[in-house]
Formats: structure tokens, C-alpha cells, sequence
């Protein structure tokens, strides 16, 4: 009975119900679709980081994370990674060196972190082989003597492109900002084609004015630009015994992923020729990654495997990235904090109008008070008023929110008009907002809770009506 | 048989200026009785409905009400106690306006946990006792002013007290309106014995009680039988 004339006086007053419905609609929806978008953004830069490069749970000698020294090895590498696989959580394992170089091609010079990897291995781990990128790249697959996979970044680093001006370099131009009469004069070296970037930038100033050339150079390199396989690169090591040892190592492909700060570090070659030019023992790495079924059992595995391997340092991606531990762990409490900011503003709007509405209705509250409804019933008819007030507003925008999320989990948002700057903060382009179960019921109770809260107030200035007064006229 | 035995009853009302609004009323009311308290305004007849009702107490002086003495009930007793034994009707906003007519009625029936069955039929009943079995399902905002209260007698009715007041129930009502209330108030009163204690200014009203007390400046200064 009561809970009826709650919900029937809720639409009293229709128009001043809606307003607070839709209010509590509006704020609960955009606060879940908010905290929806950062756990996505959140959630897939650490899917990035945990695929393309810590994997779920890492082994490395204890000291060579803190001096990254080519003689800090793991040995029995192959019997290791046998006894990881052999545990039912373990997806897949992997193993590597890791290596700073120093690279030089042509008359660039460079450092770069050489990853060499076993390709086959690899790649059940790590994802590297989707981000390939220009036509004849591939992940190890053909008979190049010392391949290396280089970043986009990297190659332009070291000037490893060439410059052709054919069909695909002008439809390029023509689509980006640079002016048509810009693109007109460049047009004029229609078919040809340079081997070095100083040919082409010299080539340019003759055709372009000076202030042409320096606005537009960039977009122009950027659109002419080829990058060719079996360009040769030289990386210099030191060998396990500390002799400084050149190698000539030949482009097998170029990848970019969606971290430039990984594009700008990494390149990959093959485990053997890196063994071979460091001259290092047999049955070795620096580095075990191993990839779980299951994120849930991180904690048991790794506990497991500090008991299975005493003498190395057992860590998962939130020990090897505190960043990404981090921003895991402050999702939860942000959605207590937005959440909390976003009901406390809207508690003043129900508790408001509910004030409102005891107040207006004081004559009838008196009244039946005098004919013999009790405190409790009182109390409950305007805390169920109260929390209808809150609630109803507030499951449609969770329902909302709920399909909304949904839907755009699979779709994704695209934000490629912003791409170059997610991009250099090593985020995807693409968002796909997310929404876990138990933040969801964690936002639900916020709703609920403050239904109730709001409610006591006006429901306790109910109670206090006195109806000997409330029913003189 | 006695409902209302008040003895030696004062109010004061507290305040920068204290009210002394009723002075010592003595009154005995019994079963059947059809009585209307008359008055010049502030006079203290509201005052004095209120204290009989239980919803204000007395600064002095004991109402004892079918044997229960108000004064020894607690505020949570007291509610209870006015919801079994006290109808009341008063001058307007008597409705729950989002409720029809017969939902007001069962609700002080479903407040006393009556059943289902017994609350529809004996709603049903009251509503044409009061001459509106055509307006069950209307809503107290599309219904008269004189319909109102007569749903407002019949809902008093429906909690089976011992007796009903009505302070000024034909305030607001036009000279049709308040003979039709009346005429319905004195035949539930003769054929089912109802006992009814009302204040009013209006001299028709006073006509048709059967007793008249007259209150001034807080006491009883007249106590005639009228019939
Ligand atoms: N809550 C209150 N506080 C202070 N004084 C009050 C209060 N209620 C009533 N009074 C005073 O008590 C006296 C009696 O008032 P009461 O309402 O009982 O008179 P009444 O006979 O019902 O008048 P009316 O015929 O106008 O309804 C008046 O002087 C009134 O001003
Ligand atoms: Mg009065």
C-alpha cells in the first residue's frame, strides 16, 4: 500500500518529478559512460603494453633489470621454459636477449634496444606481427642473411627511406593541408625519385620558395617517403667478453604500433645471430615472458614460479611497469570518486524537491497522522517517495549507459582525428569504453545508497509535523 | 454508555504571550450522542476537539475515552489508539488526493490491518451509505466539495470507532452540500447509533443537534438538549 502511494504521489507533480529523473538520468549515465571510457582507455594500454611488450609475467637474472648487462643470463633457458609451459595457466612462453646497441646506417648514427627473439616463439606471446607495415614486410619469413624488424620511427631515424614521386606520393599530397599550388610545383617532378632524403630536400628548394619549403617540407617527405626491405643497418655490441663487435643486420620488415615511445626504442632480430655476434653461450637469455589464459591467475602463478626458480627475479607487468599497476589500481577509487561527486550534487536536487514536496503537503501529512498513521509509516511513505525520486532516474541512465557501453565495447570510438597525439602517449587511436561487472554494481549501490540518504532528511522533517497544528485551518 | 468523560480540562498555550485557550471544561458524552459544540471564533472549540481527539494534550485535567485515559497512553499509543477509536472528519484536505474514493476509505482499514475482503466490501457499503456508489473509482480532486467530506465521513466511519469528530465539516460547503452531510450524519446517527461531536458556526447545523454545548473564553457556559 504505501509503496503505491509513494510511487502515485512521485507524479504529483509531474513536471518538477521529471526534472529531478531526468537530472539523476543524466548524471548517473555520463558518469558511467566517463568512468566506462577511462577503465577502457585504461584497460587497453595495458592490454598494449602486456601484447606487444611485458607479456603477463617476466624471469630475468637477478641484477640484469638493474644494469640491463649482456652477462646476466638465465641459463638452462630451454628446460625452463619446457616446465613453465607445462603449467596449466601458461598460455604460451617465450625467451629473449635484450640488448643496447649502438646502430649506425649511412651517416646516421643511433641507439637502439635489440630485442632477438625466436620468431616462432614470439609470436605466441607477443603481437608484434600484427603492426607490420609497407609492402614486402615480414615477421622473419625469408632467407635474408641477419634480418632485422625496425620500427616506421626507427627507419626514418636513420634516413632509410627513399623518396619516389609516383601516383600513391601525389594522392597523398593532395589530401593533406599543404596548398594546391604547392602540390602543383611538386607535380613537376612527376616520376622521379631519390635515394636520400638530401637529394630530394635539395631538389625541392629549386622548385618551392623559401617559406614554401620550410611550412610544407615535412608533409612533403612524409607523403613521398618509401620504405624498402634489405636496407642495411649496422649495430655494434659488446660481446660477452666486452670486445665491441659490428654486424651488418638487413631490414626484413617494418612495424608500428601504437606506442611511439616502444617504436622509438625497439628492433627485433633473430635469437642465433645475436648469440653469434655477442658470441654467447648456448642455452641462454636474458629474458623469459610468459603469456597466462587467464589475467586472474597472475598472483598464483607468480607465486608459483619464485618457488619453481629460486635463483631468478620473478615479475609480472605490474612490477616491471609500476605506471600500469598504478592506473589499474586508482580506476577503482576514481569511480568512487566521480560517482560520489556527480550523486552528492544530485542528493541536494532530490533532497530539495522532496523538502518541497513534505511541505507542501503538510495539511494532508497531518491529517493522517491524525487519523492514526504511525511514525514509521510516515517515515516510509516519504523514504520510498524519496527513492523512487532517485532510483528511477537513475536505473534508466544505467540502462542506458549499460547498452550504450555495450555497444560501443564491440564498435569502439574512433579518435584517429586526434590519433598522433594518443598515439605519442602510447594509447590506441580507437577507445572501446568498458564497464566491469562489479564497477557497475559498485555505481548502482552509490545509486541506491544515495536514494536512501537523500531520504532521511525530508522523511525526518515529516515526522516532525505536528498534526494537532497541521489540521487547523 | 460513556465515551468521553473530561474533567477540569485547561490549555495553555506557551508563548511570548500565553494563551490560556480552554479554562476548565467538564463534559460527559455518551454512546449515540449527536452534539454540536457552538462558539464565537477562538473561543477554544478547536482547541478543545483536539484535546477529545488525543492529537493535543491537555496542560490539565484527564480525558478518559471508553475507559482509557489519554494521558497515561505514549505518543506511539496514542496514534494507535486514535486509529481504533476515533473517526475523524475536518474541514478540508480530510483526502489522500492520489487514492479514489473507495481507496480512501480502505486505507485507514488497511492502517488497522484489515483484510482484503473485508475492507472492499465494507468500503463499498460505507460509500452508499453516503449516497456515492457511482463514485468508487473517482479520484478526491474530480469530486465535489460536499462528496468530499461525505467520503471523508464514510472513511471515518470505516475504522469502527467509538465515536466521530468533525471540526467545522461544513465550513466549505454551500447550503445543499451541508444539509445533504447533515442529513446523512443524523440518519447513520439514528439507525446505527453513531455518536457525533461537531463544532460549527453554521446556525442550520446547530438546529438539527440534538445537544448544543456553547463554549466561551475557554469554558462551557450552556448545555441544552435539543430534541
Ligand atoms: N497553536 C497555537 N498557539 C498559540 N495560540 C493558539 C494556538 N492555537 C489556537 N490558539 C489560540 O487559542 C485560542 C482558541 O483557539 P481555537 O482555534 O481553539 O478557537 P476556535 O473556537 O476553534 O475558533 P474558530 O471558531 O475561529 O475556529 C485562540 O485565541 C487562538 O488564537
Ligand atoms: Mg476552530
Amino acid at each position: 500500500m504505501l509503496p503505491l502511494i509513494s510511487w502515485k504521489n512521485v507524479w504529483r507533480n509531474k513536471t518538477r518529478s521529471l526534472v529531478v529523473i531526468i537530472a539523476m538520468m543524466i548524471g548517473v549515465f555520463s558518469g558511467s559512460f566517463i568512468i566506462a571510457l577511462a577503465t577502457g582507455v585504461i584497460d587497453s594500454r595495458s592490454q598494449d603494453i602486456i601484447s606487444n611488450q611485458t607479456a603477463h609475467i617476466q624471469l630475468h637474472h637477478p641484477k640484469f633489470s638493474d644494469y640491463q648487462e649482456i652477462q646476466y643470463l638465465i641459463t638452462d633457458v630451454n628446460e625452463s621454459v619446457a616446465k613453465i609451459e607445462a603449467l596449466p595457466q601458461v598460455k604460451a612462453v617465450t625467451y629473449k636477449y635484450k640488448n643496447l646497441v649502438m646502430s649506425h646506417a649511412g651517416s646516421q648514427r643511433g641507439a637502439i634496444n635489440l630485442v632477438a627473439i625466436n620468431p616462432e616463439k614470439d609470436s605466441a606471446v607477443f603481437a608484434i606481427k600484427n603492426y607490420l607495415k609497407y609492402e614486402g614486410s615480414t615477421y622473419f619469413d625469408s632467407s635474408i642473411r641477419n634480418p632485422i624488424l625496425l620500427s616506421e620511427n626507427t627507419a626514418f631515424k636513420h634516413q632509410l627511406e627513399n623518396y619516389l614521386l609516383d601516383s600513391v606520393a601525389f594522392f597523398n599530397l593532395s589530401h593533406s593541408s599543404i596548398p594546391t599550388e604547392v602540390v602543383e610545383k611538386v607535380k613537376k617532378l612527376d616520376g622521379e625519385s631519390f635515394k636520400k632524403k638530401k637529394q630530394f630536400s635539395l631538389k625541392l628548394k629549386e622548385i618551392l620558395t623559401e617559406d614554401e619549403y620550410l611550412v610544407h617540407k615535412n608533409r612533403i617527405f612524409k607523403s613521398c617517403a618509401k620504405l624498402k626491405i634489405k636496407r642495411k643497418i649496422e649495430l655494434s655490441t659488446y660481446s660477452y667478453t666486452n670486445e665491441n663487435i659490428p654486424e651488418t643486420y638487413r631490414v626484413v620488415g617494418y612495424y608500428k604500433t601504437n606506442d611511439a615511445m616502444f617504436d622509438g626504442l625497439n628492433a627485433f632480430v633473430l635469437n642465433d645471430n645475436f648469440a653469434n655476434q655477442a658470441q654467447l653461450p648456448a642455452n641462454t637469455a636474458h629474458e623469459i615472458d610468459i603469456m597466462l589464459h587467464d589475467k586472474a591467475s597472475l598472483d598464483s602463478v607468480k607465486q608459483k614460479l619464485v618457488t619453481m626458480f629460486p635463483d631468478l627475479l620473478v615479475e609480472t607487468y605490474r612490477d616491471v611497469r609500476p605506471e600500469v599497476a598504478m592506473s589499474e589500481d586508482m580506476m577503482d577509487f576514481y569511480t568512487l570518486i566521480i560517482m560520489s561527486i556527480i550523486l552528492f550534487a544530485l542528493a541536494f536536487g532530490i533532497i530539495n524537491t522532496m523538502l518541497m514536496a513534505v511541505l507542501e503537503r503538510t495539511k494532508e501529512i497531518g491529517m493522517l497522522k491524525a487519523i492514526g498513521m504511525n511514525k514509521k509509516r510516515v517515515f516510509f511513505m516519504i523514504m520510498y517517495e524519496t527513492v523512487y525520486l532517485g532510483l528511477t532516474g537513475g536505473v534508466v541512465g544505467m540502462v542506458i549507459a549499460y547498452f550504450l557501453i555495450s555497444y560501443l565495447e564491440v564498435q569502439g570510438i574512433n579518435l584517429s582525428m586526434f590519433q598522433e597525439g594518443f598515439e605519442a602517449m602510447g594509447y590506441s587511436s580507437i577507445l572501446y569504453p568498458k564497464l566491469q561487472a562489479e564497477m557497475f554494481f559498485q555505481i548502482v549501490l552509490l545509486v541506491i545508497v544515495t536514494g536512501i540518504l537523500s531520504a532521511i532528511i525530508p522523511a525526518r522533517r515529516a515526522l516532525r509535523l505536528n498534526p494537532a497544528d497541521a489540521v487547523r485551518f | 454508555m460513556i465515551v468521553i468523560d473530561v474533567k477540569n480540562i485547561h490549555k495553555t498555550y506557551q508563548g511570548v504571550v500565553p494563551v490560556h485557550a480552554v479554562r476548565g471544561i467538564d463534559l460527559t458524552v455518551k454512546e449515540g450522542e449527536f452534539a454540536a459544540i457552538v462558539g464565537p471564533s477562538g473561543s477554544g472549540k478547536t482547541t478543545f476537539l483536539n484535546i477529545l481527539g488525543g492529537l493535543d494534550t491537555p496542560t490539565e485535567g484527564d480525558i478518559v475515552v471508553n475507559n482509557t485515559n489519554l494521558s497515561s497512553l505514549k505518543a506511539s499509543q496514542l496514534i494507535d489508539f486514535r486509529l481504533h477509536n476515533i473517526g475523524f472528519v475536518f474541514q478540508a484536505y480530510n483526502l489522500i488526493p492520489v487514492l479514489t474514493a473507495q481507496e480512501n476509505v480502505e486505507f485507514i482499514m488497511q492502517l488497522q490491518g484489515k483484510s482484503k475482503q473485508e475492507r472492499s466490501k465494507r468500503s463499498v457499503e460505507l460509500l452508499n451509505a453516503v449516497g456515492l456508489s457511482d463514485k468508487l473509482n473517482v479520484r478526491p480532486g474530480k469530486l465535489s466539495g460536499g462528496q468530499q467530506q461525505r467520503v471523508a465521513v464514510a472513511r471515518a466511519l470505516a475504522s469502527k470507532p467509538k465515536f466521530i469528530l468533525a471540526d467545522e465539516p461544513t465550513a466549505n460547503l454551500d447550503s445543499d452540500s451541508t444539509s445533504n452531510l447533515l442529513s446523512i450524519m443524523e440518519r447513520l446517527n439514528k439507525e446505527e447509533n453513531i455518536t457525533f461531536i461537531f463544532s460549527t458556526h453554521d446556525q442550520r447545523v446547530v438546529n438539527k443537534a440534538h445537544r448544543v454545548i456553547t463554549i466561551d473564553d475557554g469554558k462551557i457556559v450552556s448545555d441544552i438538549n435539543n430534541l
